[in-house]
């Protein structure tokens, strides 16, 4: 089931404290080339502080992380995205008061690469990268199944619209590793299935590593092929969706163990149950 | 993004109240504008000047236009009967006009100049409008008036859509006419008819009273014509249409030769500040930067074309101002660039407060003893040559009207190229969303310098025009007015939009040119066009088309 890879995203020791607090502590993460991993946990595991920190958008207190053999650990945002990392948000953040090609057209940032001066000119080699890039734009909205929204402002979109609009402009960039910050969330059964089969797809088609925080359990185990299962800011476990289901420390992670008494046999209807 | 932020907290919900209160509260607002605009002393100098030839004067206008419009205002509440509604706006007419008469009565009555300057006998005689001041006819007109002000509002506002499009459209063009009555008349002078017209239409201060009458019924048939040619494809269209441009491209071009050179003047200041305007687009339309600092790369190019051109002693250079301009524009850059270094990693507000400070720092240096011997100064460098271009010397208003007009088409043209190149969709996703678009691989420190760098090149561009323009510099040409204006320009027109600036810039610096009376009353009448733009439409008076159609969504 699981393809072995070299990993194409190493995190080690990974450390976030704000002032007294730690959130995260010691974290490693293992992300293997073109595979769909998904991270999961309770409320406050740190699972966003530990995308934040590799993502830079927070500065990690300590740790490394490397991009197919790159050191990252240290570089700004934009440096990492330009390595090759792409995210989107937990609660959606697209530019709202741009339409959804443009959306899509700002996440070609790096893709371009007409100067200033050729832009004023109006080169020939400024034209013909406006139009692939717009070109790409629409292909890219019609690849997340939202084509017919292309003139349409951010803002004015459907939730779920949106979600795919913050995918497509991630994806747009040609990013190595896309990662989804709860991309299901807010989403109905037949959402959270076309979310599944875009997941699928992007692995696929586009070649792209995905790493996904998300509660929705069905869409996890649909999805995954591997979990890391994060508690109170460390990692509790790693494995194959069938080795976490069947694990008896991620449901008392979940669900909590009353003091000195021992946690039910572990059980998977459980688990998705209770938590999806 | 601090700046939406800023515009739409002036955003009020207005509770409902009974379409009778309503009235009451529009008329005493009224009433209170007018006896506002009475005791700052506006009311005695606007009086001063005719619009329409020796029947009304601008102040008269200002107060029927103020009753009118809370007449209007009235008369539009759906909520009453038509009957109903001429009654609430006769009613809202007569306090508005009441509060006026009470006013000179207490004129009249008791001293008030201690503390009010403007409530003379003066202000009370101009108020009584020929009546014995403060006789009953004089109370007692001035509440009829604004009644009658008022009705013909609720009239006009309860006229079927096209018939309302007309009145207003006439009562519009004459108003126009009255007030721009220099353009105008010096357009007609111009003729080629040697009789002209002229005398016939305009009087030696306003438009002649037959005219305005002929010219009201002219514009509300064409209103009326139109609006009936326009029916059956009633579309909403994006922008204006392609006559429409070409009317508005050839009246830009034309203006200064139809006209006389104190009308050139006017238009090459607008010019002027549309070129600034365009650059302070650049920051703060676009990148979303708050640069109150504006004035100081309108200096550095004021003062380098001042250097470089003038035939004075603190000349350093006695070059051609086309080798001066280019130079000036690298200046300005170089110098925008210095400063944006330090301050644009700090963020929204906490940036305006930096560039506030820098702003100073120039004119400040300028004085200063170190500088002084080099830039002269509070005596400022005189004596600039003006620019020649194929030998001849581009002395005149209108000449120096093209070349600011000429610049600001070439700045006009990068910026659009600019908005529609990645860098541009970089700035707009700044402004929308720093993190989100660092995260999608833009450096915001490079993209930011970039932006702050061309907004200075163009300030840079405008003060060089500015100095060939005036012939001398000197440090009080570069107040915290001017970056506060061009902010105004921008604000007024609608952040990020280019045909904004230049709206922006005819409405702000055109205006209160032409409108001499307004002189000193300029900055109130700043501050409540702000004021009421933020409520009214916080989206400016030509939105840029990502706003408009967001507005038109909602």
């Amino acid at each position: 089931m699981l393809r072995e890879q070299p990993p194409l995203l190493e995190v080690r020791g990974l450390k976030k404290a704000f002032g007294g607090l730690i959130a995260i502590d010691d974290v490693d993460l293992t992300i293997a080339e073109r595979s769909v991993h998904a991270i999961i946990g309770p409320n406050g595991a740190g699972k966003t502080t530990a995308f934040n920190c590799i993502t830079a958008f927070i500065k990690p207190t300590g740790g490394r992380i490397t991009l197919a053999g790159t050191r990252l650990d240290g570089l700004p945002a934009h440096l990492i995205a330009r390595h090759g990392i792409a995210r989107t948000y937990q609660n959606v953040r697209l530019f709202p008061n741009m339409t959804a090609v443009e959306n899509v057209l700002v996440g070609q940032h790096q893709r371009l690469h007409a100067t200033f001066w050729e832009a004023i000119a109006g080169s020939g080699r400024f034209r013909r990268e406006e139009t692939e890039a717009r070109a790409r734009a629409l292909h890219y909205l019609d690849f997340v199944g939202i084509p017919h929204r292309a003139a349409h402002l951010a803002r004015n979109m459907p939730y779920g619209d949106q979600r795919r609009l913050e995918i497509a402009r991630a994806l747009v960039g040609g990013p190595r590793v896309l990662m989804l910050d709860e991309p299901a969330a807010g989403m109905n059964p037949t959402e959270g299935r076309a979310l599944v089969d875009l997941i699928a797809r992007v692995r696929d088609t586009l070649g792209v590593t995905v790493v996904l925080i998300e509660h929705h359990m069905r869409v996890v185990m649909a999805v995954a092929e591997r979990i890391t299962v994060f508690d109170r800011g460390a990692v509790l476990t790693e494995g194959t969706p069938a080795a976490i289901q069947a694990d008896e420390r991620v449901i008392t992670a979940y669900l909590g163990r009353r003091s000195g008494k021992i946690a039910p046999a572990p059980a998977a209807p459980v688990l998705e149950a209770k938590i999806a | 993004m601090s700046f939406n932020a800023v515009t739409s907290s002036f955003k009020v919900a207005r509770r409902r109240r009974s379409a009778r209160t309503e009235a009451l509260r529009t008329g005493g607002v009224a009433g209170a504008a007018l006896v506002a605009f009475a005791l700052i002393g506006a009311y005695a100098v606007m009086d001063k000047r005719h619009v329409v030839e020796g029947m009304l004067t601008l102040s008269q206008l200002a107060g029927l236009l103020m009753v009118f419009a809370a007449g209007y205002a009235t008369g539009r509440d759906a909520r009453a009967g038509s009957a109903a509604a001429l009654a609430n706006a006769l009613l809202a007419g007569l306090i508005a006009g009441a509060c006026l008469s009470l006013l000179v009565w207490l004129i009249a009555a008791v001293n008030l100049r201690a503390t009010l300057i403007a409530a003379s006998p003066m202000l009370a005689r101009a108020l009584s409008l020929g009546a014995p001041v403060a006789s009953a006819q004089a109370l007692f007109q001035l509440p009829l008036l604004g009644a009658a002000g008022a009705l013909a509002g609720a009239l006009v506002a309860r006229l079927p859509g096209d018939a309302r499009r007309a009145a207003l459209s006439g009562l519009a063009a004459v108003v126009a006419a009255g007030l721009f009555r220099d353009v105008f008349a010096s357009m007609l002078e111009n003729m080629p008819d040697p009789t002209g017209p002229e005398s016939e239409v305009f009087g030696p201060a306003g438009i002649n009273s037959g005219a305005a009458l002929v010219l009201f019924f002219l514009v509300a048939a064409l209103s009326m014509v139109r609006g009936r040619l326009r029916r059956p494809a009633r579309v909403p269209r994006s922008g204006m249409s392609r006559p429409a441009m070409v009317l508005l491209f050839a009246g830009v071009v034309l203006l200064p030769l139809v006209t006389n050179d104190f009308v050139a003047q006017v238009a090459m200041l607008v010019a002027l500040y549309m070129l600034m305007g365009m650059g302070l687009n650049i920051e703060l339309g676009l990148a979303g930067l708050v640069d109150l600092g504006f004035v100081a790369f309108f200096a550095v190019g004021a003062y380098t074309v001042a250097l470089l051109c003038s035939t004075g002693p603190l000349a350093i250079a006695d070059v051609s101002f086309w080798v001066a301009l280019p130079v000036a524009v690298l200046l300005a850059a170089a110098a925008g660039m210095l400063f944006g270094l330090p301050v644009l990693r700090v963020r929204g507000d906490y940036l305006a407060m930096a560039t506030l400070g820098l702003g100073e720092i120039i004119r400040v240096l300028v004085l200063s003893d170190w500088l002084a011997p080099h830039l002269g100064g509070s005596q400022g460098i005189i004596e600039i040559d003006h620019p020649r271009l194929f030998g001849y010397e581009l002395k005149s208003p209108a000449s120096l009207y093209y070349l600011a007009l000429a610049l600001s088409g070439v700045v006009a043209f990068v910026s659009y190229r600019l908005q529609h190149a990645k860098i541009g969709r970089a700035w707009l996703a700044m402004r929308e969303d720093e993190d989100v678009a660092q995260a999608l691989g833009i450096d915001p420190v490079a993209s930011k310098l970039l932006a702050y760098t061309i907004g200075a090149a163009f300030a840079g561009a405008a003060g060089a025009v500015f100095a060939a323009l005036i012939g001398s510099v000197y440090p009080h040409s570069f107040q915290l007015l001017v970056s506060i204006n061009v902010l105004a320009i921008l604000v007024i027109g609608g952040l990020g939009s280019l045909p904004g600036v230049l709206v922006g810039a005819i409405v702000l610096i055109g205006l209160p040119e032409l409108l001499r009376e307004f002189g000193e009353f300029r900055y109130l009448f700043y501050g409540i066009a702000l004021v009421a733009m933020m409520h009214v439409r916080a989206e400016g008076l030509w939105p840029a088309s990502h706003v408009r159609e967001a507005t038109n969504a909602a």
